[in-house]
């Protein structure tokens, strides 16, 4: 289980943690190169896991790293949603920050109800169904303008073959969740969730890329199309990356 | 009747959600009169995706569908979710500004 104890770290720890002095710590505190996390009333700087991590690897590698690694563990991380109501909270954060960001104000919400969308499909599809780790990955950086999402759930491919029988790879299963009205939740009238994010997306002029197993599909802001190609590594579930 | 969908929150997301706020909301629906107008409002909504959406428009549509508008829906979130809805169920809602 996740442990809330560990999710801060003393200066010493933290430079531990970093492989750097507790001096250079404090240095990049003070010019907001690397910020604490908090100050105590001590005064005592403290560091969430979460940006520890954030610094050395970068959200993307740190999600990918998670949702393709063949042992599952459930990572000591604040970007880890074990539940729909961790990620509705944490959702709703983003949101409401996209709206100080002037730049974003006419946007943000596209890139919202998109990322929402993403993430409230990991819970919907695979709820009592997860493989092994439950929930989703959810992290961002609005700073770097980058929204990731992953599951371990059981990916696209499989959901979509309780109604479309006849799909023989992630490629295809990605084209049509993309682009077909059809339901991964059948007989139920639903599922229509990524033809809207495509959609979303677009009108927002971002980025994107979403992988299922090998699959990855890719749109980039100045074409008018996605891709569909094989991906260099296996993810069992969805990877989401947005770069807005 | 005018239902102010910011009662039910400004992030409107999930499936579970729209669910939830269809069901609470089901008891004052039923007090609509016959000949009376259904005014769905956007105002104050940042954020709005077809799951939630599919969940709680989707009943209103297929019960109320003449008397229903929807107001105030600028927001580029709630625009397409309104249309990606309206495609999903062969039929658009009626908007105004």
């Amino acid at each position: 289980m996740e442990n809330p104890v560990k999710k801060f770290l003393s200066i010493s720890e933290a430079a531990q943690y970093l492989s750097v002095s507790e001096a250079t710590l404090r240095r990049w505190d003070k010019s907001g190169a690397f910020k604490a996390t908090f100050h105590s009333p001590g005064a005592h700087r403290y560091y969430s896991q979460s940006d520890l991590e954030k610094k050395t690897k970068g959200i993307f590698r740190l999600t990918f790293d998670w949702a393709s690694s063949d042992v599952p563990y459930i990572p000591e991380s604040d970007f880890y949603c074990s539940t729909s109501d961790r990620f509705k909270a944490r959702h709703e954060v983003l949101t409401h920050a996209f709206e100080k960001v002037i730049a974003l104000q006419a946007t943000g919400s596209l890139i919202s109800s998109a990322a929402g969308e993403v993430g409230n499909n990991s819970y919907d599809h695979n709820l009592g169904n997860w493989p092994d780790i439950m929930g989703a990955f959810f992290a961002y950086d609005l700073g770097k303008r980058r929204i990731v999402l992953a599951d371990r759930g059981v990916g696209i491919l499989a959901t979509l073959r309780h109604v479309r029988p006849e799909l023989s790879n992630h490629e295809e299963a990605l084209r049509v969740a993309f682009t077909e009205f059809v339901t991964g939740r059948a007989p139920e009238h639903r599922g229509n969730g990524l033809k809207y994010v495509l959609n979303a997306i677009s009108q927002a002029k971002a980025n994107f890329i979403f992988q299922s197993g090998d699959a990855i599909l890719e749109v980039k802001k100045e074409k008018k199309d996605f891709v569909i190609k094989k991906a260099d590594n296996y993810i069992r579930g969805c990877l989401f990356l947005l770069e807005f | 009747m005018n239902i102010l969908m910011k009662k039910f929150g400004d992030v409107l997301s999930s499936r579970q959600a729209g669910k939830e706020a269809y069901a609470a909301f089901a008891p004052t629906l039923a007090e609509l009169k016959s000949d009376e107008k259904l005014v769905i409002d956007f105002d104050g909504i940042n954020s709005f995706s077809p799951s939630w959406g599919d969940e709680f428009l989707t009943p209103i549509q297929k019960q109320y569908s003449e008397r229903l508008i929807l107001k105030n829906t600028a927001n580029p979130s709630v625009a397409l979710t309104v249309a990606t809805l309206g495609k999903l169920n062969g039929k658009q809602f009626p908007a105004v500004k």
